[in-house]
């Protein structure tokens, strides 16, 4: 891997992509810096590989996985950073807003994993086929997802503390009485 | 006077100075620990309490002394209480054997060598019953990593009481002193002067093998549930009086005992004992600590070789020849420390590298500049 | 070990922090133990969760400005920068040179103070007391600097939309120098009392090992990235603001352990003070700053700007639409990922190398946690 990127423009690497992913994105377009590559969620898992294992573009690097919320849609959104060249790329995918399910690309980068799970937590996008769905950030507000846009603050339930992971020491007989008593 | 009244007498001092040493210590030590290794790391330390500080000690003992006796209400309330009693055992009696000048020991015992080796095994029992009876993950992780740090290294702490020993012909302390008139040991067996000091930093529990309460990893190991004055015998009195333990033997058997410049007293021991105190400091603010197994490695696979290699050269110079011993003795001793410390790191170093390679195929110390 | 069917062998479970010593703030790691040996971690994290993704959607873009050092509080600088660039890139504006300069000044500055943390904390996590201090000695020096610049320690609120809030004060530039000429003095005494200490090599070498496949298949950035080999830096990968006009190197390691890690860190920090020089040298004249609306209304769209943080990479994707207020503000932290690659790289470690490798990753749960 060189330590000096060969720089290409936006626009040539939209090209790439385009040509690369023919067939699979709906739309690819150069915007702001960044390449964005517009799919349906059915197409996302495939694209991501071939994203990551085309020699030319080589994205095999991804910075994050998340989505916005839009009104009337939800979107996942992966952006990915090219290790030969200096590009980043933006997958997008509208997801229906009701039942947000898009499928896990955990298996394509490892590190979407958490990723994914950050998703879930704030916007409730479901991702299909991912090893480990849970809640990671706001482990206590059952049922909410805090960054959908109609989602509003409120108290959260608590339940009463008790030592989670651990599990009550095991008693022989007669155990009990010993430690009541001392 | 009568036997009776000699008896009271003796017991009476016996008390004084075996309550005295750790008592010094534990006001001593804890307040030098902070200022030096504060003078080493650049800052001040604590100097707001009396003239440079000087009352620190006296004030953290009175805060400890007022607080709240609290044990955890799922420990195992007798045990967690007797630990403390039980660990103070080793700092007050083992000082009973020390040669503090000439005619001036507490118990001049024939055997006063296996009873120091003896009484500081009682430790060990008193840090593993606070570790288990503190109902405390941490506290457990603790107690048996300090059971078996503290068994392991006994081992080459005795192979050189042992050389020692041998080198005097006599397990009694005063022979010990009385031995090194002319030279003190540490000219004559510098390998064993060093495995000591090494055993002993593991044996205490200070820096770099300071595992058992290491605060990084396990919060503060044994003495996690522990506070008040509970925790002013375990952190003051035992281990510091242990410190002083292991210092007061240190000097007798390899530093001259009280022997000293123009006439033997113990102002020359308590020197002595300042001196190795001062490198247990100086390691503490220097080194990072080792990990459990290394820590077993290096006892088991270094020392204990190099201790038994020790023990059997010098017995059998000693045997070869009986009148004149001494300077082949030295010659071997110190052809060993030169060697060990000239190989040391380079060994280590290569072992360490053969590791990784083996994890990372290719790869080599440093960093490549790109 | 084999076990033997009718012997049942318990795992442990260790719930290592929230409040832990060496939790780096509030990380919590529910380990599963066998002996000391590590089976399996699952890091919970959320403990500082503080909900700035949707404090943003509720603040307009000024008012969220003074949020945002709270992030990475160790280096706040960076998360300014990043947030900036996003609007304006959204506005299509460029700050003047002279402020691009001096970003560059106060972000590198920032990298230092964090590499000083990082590298302090690390020893201090393995049980070396004194580096943390040396390397806090030196991190007062470089406050003392980013306080004249920014008028504060910590929250700077330095960058603007289209520049910065000051030039640079009088008596600024000399101050400077003047550290910039000690403080490499200073990095090779860290290197001195760290470096080649054998039980650090000991701790550090062939630990934590993550081969350069797995760091970007995880994700990683910054040192912990460059640590295994590929040299992606984004100020060159993805060039800013004057990085293109300056020259520096990008440290490298070659196995991906502690170590590398380590050393990276080292490296950069030298790397570091070149840049300032250049960027004081080569400082252009003319404003820090340009004339925005005050009420800013970026035009409707989305963008994802990212910068090189002492940790690695930190980047803001911004949605807006066009109103007042961020529609969308995503944060993508390193330090989250890094976190993430624990549970890979445990396992097998004993439990003394969970607190030395997430030091060697350097988290901080102020940035995990958002």
């Amino acid at each position: 891997m060189s330590a000096e990127p060969f720089v290409t423009g936006s626009e040539e690497a939209a090209g790439l992509a385009e040509e690369l992913l023919a067939g699979l994105a709906a739309e690819v377009y150069p915007d702001a810096g960044r390449v964005v590559i517009v799919l349906q969620p059915g197409r996302l898992h495939e694209a991501a590989l071939k994203l990551r294992d085309d020699k030319q573009l080589s994205f095999k690097y991804l910075s994050f996985a998340g989505g916005v919320d839009h009104k009337d849609r939800m979107e996942a959104i992966y952006i990915l950073r090219s290790v030969n060249h200096s590009v980043v790329a933006e997958l997008r995918a509208p997801l229906d807003r009701s039942l947000p399910v898009a499928p896990t690309v955990s298996d394509v980068w490892s590190t979407a994993g958490w990723h994914e799970r950050e998703t879930f937590d704030l916007l409730g996008i479901e991702y299909e086929g991912h090893p480990d769905l849970r809640r990671i950030l706001t482990d206590a507000a059952d049922g909410v997802h805090p960054l959908r846009k109609d989602s509003r603050p409120q108290r959260v339930k608590r339940e009463e503390w008790r030592f989670e992971g651990i599990g009550a020491p095991r008693r022989l007989p007669g155990e009990e009485e010993r430690i009541n008593r001392s | 006077m009568s036997w009776g009244l000699s008896f009271v007498i003796h017991l009476i001092a016996a008390l004084v100075i075996g309550l005295a040493v750790p008592a010094l210590s534990a006001l001593v030590f804890p307040f030098a620990v902070r200022r030096l290794s504060g003078f080493m790391s650049d800052r001040l330390g604590p100097n707001r309490v009396g003239p440079a500080g000087f009352f620190q000690p006296i004030a953290d003992f009175l805060k400890l002394l007022l607080k709240e006796d609290v044990a955890p209400l799922k420990a195992d309330r007798r045990l967690f209480r007797l630990a403390p009693a039980i660990a103070f055992i080793t700092p007050v009696l083992a000082v009973s054997v020390i040669p503090f000048s000439k005619g001036f020991t507490i118990a001049n015992l024939n055997v006063g060598l296996v009873f120091i080796v003896a009484f500081s095994s009682f430790t060990v029992l008193g840090i593993l019953l606070a570790g288990w009876a503190s109902h405390n993950k941490y506290s457990l992780l603790g107690g048996l990593r300090s059971v078996a740090q503290m068994v392991s290294y006994e081992i080459p702490m005795i192979l050189n009481i042992i050389i020692i020993a041998m080198l005097v012909g006599s397990l009694s302390l005063n022979d010990v002193v009385g031995a090194q008139g002319k030279i003190w040991f540490i000219a004559v067996q510098p390998l064993a002067f060093l495995v000591f000091i090494v055993a002993g930093m593991a044996e205490l529990n200070r820096t770099p093998f300071d595992l058992p309460e290491a605060e990084s990893e396990l919060v503060a190991g044994y003495l996690t549930e522990y506070s008040g004055m509970r925790f002013g015998f375990f952190y003051g009195l035992v281990e510091w009086g242990n410190a002083s333990i292991w210092a007061l033997t240190g000097a007798t058997l390899f530093l001259g005992g009280w022997r000293g410049p123009f006439a033997g007293n113990p102002g020359w021991l308590i020197l002595k004992v300042l001196v190795l105190a001062f490198a247990v400091i100086w390691f503490f603010a220097t080194f990072p600590r080792l990990q459990v197994d290394q820590l077993m490695n290096f006892a088991w696979k270094v020392l204990i070789p190099l201790s038994l290699v020790n023990l059997g050269v010098t017995g059998l110079l000693i045997i070869l020849l009986p009148n004149s011993f001494l300077p082949p003795v030295a010659a071997f001793s110190w052809a060993s420390v030169i060697t060990i410390i000239l190989l040391m790191g380079p060994v280590l170093r290569k072992a360490l590298l053969r590791k990784r390679l083996k994890l990372n195929p290719g790869t080599e110390l440093g960093t490549s500049q790109s | 070990m084999q076990n033997e069917p009718d012997l049942r062998l318990e795992e442990m479970v260790l719930n290592m922090g929230p409040q832990h010593p060496s939790a780096h703030g509030v990380l919590r790691l529910v380990l599963h133990l066998d002996g000391e040996m590590i089976v399996s971690v699952d890091p919970s994290i959320g403990y500082l969760h503080r909900g700035f993704e949707k404090l943003a959607e509720n603040r307009t873009y000024l008012q969220f400005f003074s949020m945002l050092s709270r992030l990475d509080y160790l280096a706040g600088f960076f998360m300014e920068w990043t947030y900036v660039r996003c609007i304006e890139g959204l506005m299509e504006i460029g700050p003047p040179p002279r402020a691009e300069y001096l970003r560059v000044i106060a972000g590198e500055l920032n990298r230092i103070i964090s590499h000083h943390m990082a590298i302090g904390d690390y020893l201090l996590n393995l049980g070396a007391v004194t580096p943390v201090l040396w390397t806090f000695r030196d991190r007062e020096d470089v406050l003392d600097l980013l306080e004249m610049l920014t008028g504060q320690r910590m929250m700077y609120n330095y960058a603007r939309v289209g520049g910065v809030r000051y030039d640079l004060p009088d008596g600024f530039e000399e101050q400077c120098r003047k550290f910039l000429r000690r403080f490499p003095v200073m990095i090779d005494e860290y290197e001195q009392l760290i470096t080649g200490n054998e039980i650090f090599l000991a701790r550090s070498l062939g630990m934590g090992v993550i081969t350069a496949e797995q760091a970007l298949d995880y994700g990683l950035s910054g040192p912990n990235l460059r640590a295994s080999g590929v040299a992606m830096d984004l100020r060159r990968h993805d060039p800013y603001s004057a990085y293109p006009e300056l020259d520096f190197d990008i440290p490298t390691g070659a196995s991906g352990d502690s170590f590398d890690r380590y050393k990276c860190r080292i490296e950069e920090l030298r790397q570091s003070v070149r840049i300032i020089e250049q960027a004081l040298d080569a400082l252009p004249g003319g404003p820090v700053n340009m004339r925005i609306p005050p009420m800013l209304r970026p035009p409707a769209g989305a963008i994802y700007r990212a910068v090189e943080t002492g940790r690695g990479e930190w980047g803001n994707y911004l949605v807006s639409d066009g109103s007042l207020r961020p529609y969308r503000l995503k944060m993508r932290d390193s330090c989250f990922v890094a976190l993430s690659t624990m549970p890979k790289i445990l396992p097998g470690h004993n439990i003394a190398d969970v607190v030395g490798i997430a030091g060697s990753l350097d988290l901080i749960m102020g940035a995990v946690d958002r």
